[in-house]
């Protein structure tokens, strides 16, 4: 089943002559189960596509169907309903809330939707057990490492059982060690059939986590690569691909593989 | 480049957050101008102000107290500037700029916004002084006690002051940021914030204290509340602080550890949000409690005072308009012409005395020439029964005294009365009997009934300029009948006209006179309320970097604008109305004790609490504009950035 479908997105910033491409027609689709990887050099548009599927930005010309619900027909209201009903967010800065507890910043998604404190209950346990956070939940934000705090923001992301997870650059903020667990907890919810993931990223460590990587460069979809074997494979591929294409891979010795 | 220069376009540069900074001073500069404008108007100076010495001296604290408020107030304002941009002033020491160099800088930046401040604030204080002139003449319905002009010495006062606060002020924020510091101004914004603490004991005794000092409020007598004051005033106040910074923080703490309340709507962002705003800014939200308490109470005495007054005039006055005409013109004709006079402006007559009689003098008497009025038992009948009043009936030399207070039937308090008339004595033997009050009206003091065959006997020789006829009114409405009074004295020619008295006269006399003192209390107040919620816009203002990353968060999780702008509200709210809503409470308490002083004057607890009441609801009103206000440029401001 198709989960989200993007087609001929087109974003310009600037109003004035030369105005810059940040996306020229980028047709996407993601299918339930999927764990999609994309990647490109800074200022390749992977951001602005990122924050056009979450409609968090409008594109210039080309729609979204989400669940089969085009994006740019919501208006705001509506919109911030579907967005918290149907995708799941993960940032690079992890995005809790400091007023809250790590607990409190977990349930938000079903606090907004009202549903019984029974049943949100229910949920936080079963996504903290999941998680390994069972321990810090009533702790505050600070007071727990940043690989924690992103552990709880993908619980936060799945609680609600989303149609889609979209991460932005999940691992940027974190060492070697975390980003591992981080992505080790992506990849086991995904092939537990319990989420579908779009991630964005320049870190082909944490790209190697995925089921398939679309590489972007200018703004286009440059190339595309699946995997079919074991992790430390695709990460050679997906560093042999970065190559190809000329990309700068610093990265990848500090990526302890 | 010269340092100058930089910090000129430095300026430019961050217009927005200079902008909140300038308009808070601007503000501070509009409000001392307009005080001083007041106080050092000549008029104010050399006219007659009623109580004039305690009044300027009450100005005189305000004015420091409100230079006292602007200087914590634009300090505040500075440092809340400065600290969010501790980043960029870390950012130009790594660069490599001295300590040196960043105190002239920073002091260089003072001057500037001083310099513009001064001249906004003098540039917008002028015409507002006017229209505040206008505005308050009308509230109070009088005609301004006091010229719109422009004060010099009140110009160059403000001036100086604001220009001096600036520099001091440049000068301790430059002491703030120190360059050896690098590392924490560069991560000022990325603190972490620790869950407020607080003490189950300390927020009890909040409440016990506050608990307390209303008890003996409510107890205080004429006597206790000289000793009572100052101490249950000290109490409540600290008790006000430890809740706000206690007591708070633990409801809300209690709040959140109800799950049914909290996991329900809005509640877990709103609450959560609100412990760390309330604690932050505890100790802003009980001064503004304090002093509104303070403010609406002075006030609500004030109006108090002048509701006693108020009511002693119809003491002082018994009626609305009393006047003695001597006989050469008619009684009957006047008294016409008077209805006339009523039934044509349409004021009502509530109650009427009329007699006519002839102008003794005391027998014995040489200097004071004080008159008594002798009325014939018929007339006074006559009058008694059209009025619904006891008659008399007299014999022989018997007289009625009319006495202004009820008599005991059977009550016989004799008394023999000498009195002298066209050079003959008259000797009455005399008892009480009741009689309205009305207006002692020289040079008549006392009037008295007497035998009908007694009159007779004397008006035979009497000319008309020894008779007379006493009319005494009281009118519907008198507080507006000033005009109708007026042209009620004029029915009678004046070489006519043996004595006239009106409370009407007297009222529009005092009104004029107490209208300078009202119109001060009621400046002092609104000057203050305008501060202290200017205070609060810039409190809250004050996070709104932090804040506009958190609402951004928010909204990618899934919030719409309009949920975000209720929590945004809902906080808002609770730091508009808590530091007031407690103001009030206090007061009420304050009133209290008022009424009880009062009480052997008869004022009811309501009738005291009214006049604050009536201060409460308009500041209120101001409050809730503010809020409005405030809220919505807050939740303009969290929206504004891109990507939201």
């Amino acid at each position: 089943m198709t989960v989200l479908r993007a087609t001929g997105l087109s974003r310009v910033y600037g109003k004035k002559q030369p105005v810059t491409w940040a996306l020229r027609g980028v047709d996407l689709s993601v299918e339930t189960g999927d764990f999609i990887g994309v990647m490109g050099p800074s200022g390749s548009g992977k951001t602005t596509l990122l924050n056009l599927l979450a409609a968090i930005d409008t594109p210039t010309s080309g729609t979204v169907e989400i669940n089969g619900v085009e994006l740019s027909k919501l208006n705001d209201a509506n919109l911030a309903v579907f967005r918290r009903r149907n995708l799941g967010f993960i940032f690079q800065d992890y995005n809790l809330l400091h007023t809250l507890s790590i607990k409190e910043n977990v349930v938000l998604p079903l606090v907004l939707d009202n549903v019984p404190p029974a049943t949100i209950l229910k949920r936080l346990e079963e996504v903290s057990g999941q998680l390994g956070i069972s321990a810090i939940l009533d702790k505050r934000v600070f007071e727990v490492s940043g690989g924690e705090q992103q552990r709880a923001a993908i619980a936060r992301a799945i609680i609600h059982r989303p149609a889609l997870i979209l991460a932005d650059e999940p691992t940027g903020n974190l060492d070697s060690k975390s980003s591992g667990a981080v992505m080790k907890a992506l990849q086991d919810l995904n092939d537990e059939g319990k989420a579908t993931i779009l991630l964005v990223t320049h870190d082909p460590f944490a790209a190697s986590f995925c089921r398939r990587i679309l590489f972007i460069r200018d703004g286009r979809i440059h190339s595309e690569l699946r995997r079919y074997g074991d992790r430390r494979r695709f990460f050679q591929e997906i560093l042999d691909a970065l190559r190809e294409q000329g990309g700068v891979t610093h990265d990848f010795s500090a990526a302890g593989v | 480049m010269t340092f100058r220069r930089l910090a000129f376009s430095n300026i430019k540069g961050l217009r927005r957050k200079y902008a909140a900074f300038l308009f808070s001073s601007v503000l501070s500069v509009i409000i001392f101008y307009l005080l001083a404008s007041f106080v050092l108007h000549p008029d104010v100076v050399n006219g007659y102000v009623a109580q004039a010495e305690r009044v300027r001296a009450g100005l005189r604290v305000a004015q420091y107290m409100i230079a006292t408020f602007s200087f914590f107030f634009v300090l505040y304002s500075s440092s809340a500037f400065v600290r969010s941009r501790k980043k960029e002033f870390g950012l130009l020491s790594l660069l490599g700029a001295t300590k040196r160099q960043l105190s002239r800088f920073v002091v260089i930046e003072h001057v500037i916004m001083g310099l513009g401040s001064v001249a906004a604030g003098l540039g917008l204080g002028i015409p507002l002084s006017k229209l505040m002139l206008a505005g308050m003449s009308k509230m109070l319905q009088v005609t301004s006690p006091i010229r719109f002009m422009v004060v010099m010495p009140a110009v160059i006062q403000t001036a100086c002051l604001f220009m001096a606060l600036f520099v001091v002020i440049g000068f301790i924020t430059a002491l703030q940021i120190s360059p050896r510091k690098v590392i924490a101004l560069l991560r000022e914004h990325q603190r972490p914030k620790t869950l407020p603490s607080y003490s189950p004991l300390i927020a009890l005794l909040s409440v016990l204290l506050i608990g307390g000092g209303y008890a003996v409020a409510w107890h205080v007598d004429g006597t206790t509340i000289v000793s009572a004051m100052l101490p249950v005033t000290f109490v409540v106040s600290a008790g006000t602080f430890l809740f706000f910074s206690q007591a708070t923080v633990w409801i809300l703490r209690k709040l959140q550890g109800k799950v049914s309340f909290m996991y329900r709507n809005l509640n877990l962002l709103t609450v959560g949000d609100l412990v760390f705003r309330m604690k932050d800014n505890a100790r802003v939200l009980a001064a503004v409690a304090v002093l509104s308490a303070c403010v609406i109470t002075a006030t609500g005495t004030v109006y108090t005072a002048q509701a006693t007054f108020l009511r002693d005039e119809e003491v002082s006055y018994p009626h609305a308009v009393t006047l003695t005409i001597s006989g050469e013109s008619d009684p009957s004709e006047v008294l016409a012409s008077i209805h006339k006079v009523a039934s044509d402006d349409k004021v009502k007559i509530t109650e009427e005395v009329f007699l006519t009689g002839l102008v003794a003098y005391d027998g014995n008497d040489g200097g004071a020439r004080l008159a008594t009025l002798i009325v014939s038992e018929d007339i006074y009948n006559q009058w008694a029964k059209e009025a619904g009043r006891p008659e008399v009936s007299l014999e022989g030399n018997q007289g009625a005294l009319l006495v202004p207070w009820e008599v005991e039937p059977g009550e016989s308090d004799r008394m023999p009365l000498e009195l002298s008339f066209h050079g003959k004595a008259v000797t009455l033997d005399a008892i009480p009997h009741p009689f309205p009050r009305v207006n002692w009206v020289y040079p008549i003091g006392q009037y008295v009934a007497v035998d009908d065959a007694l009159f007779q006997d004397l008006l035979k020789d009497a000319d008309p300029s020894e008779q007379a006829a006493l009319i005494s009114l009281e009118l519907e409405a008198w507080q507006k009948s000033l005009k109708t009074g007026r042209r009620i004295r004029e029915t009678v020619p004046d070489e006519h006209l043996i004595g006239y008295s009106s409370r009407l006269e007297s009222y529009e006399a005092h009104k004029q006179m107490y209208a300078l003192t009202a119109m001060i209390a009621l400046f002092v107040t609104g000057l203050f309320f305008i501060a202290s919620g200017s205070m609060l816009y810039f409190r809250l203002f004050g996070e709104i970097d932090e804040d506009r990353e958190k609402y951004r968060a928010m909204r990618r999780l899934g919030l719409s604008k309009a949920e975000i702008a209720n929590v945004v509200s809902r906080q808002v709210l609770v730091f508009f109305f808590a530091p007031i809503t407690f103001g009030a409470s206090h007061c009420g308490f304050a009133m209290k004790a008022l009424s009880n002083v009062l009480r052997g004057q008869d004022w009811p607890f309501l009738g005291v609490f009214r006049y604050a009441l009536w201060v409460i609801a308009v500041f209120s009103a101001i409050q809730v504009a503010y809020f409005l206000f405030a809220r919505r440029a807050y939740v303009r401001e969290i929206f504004e950035a891109p990507g939201t």
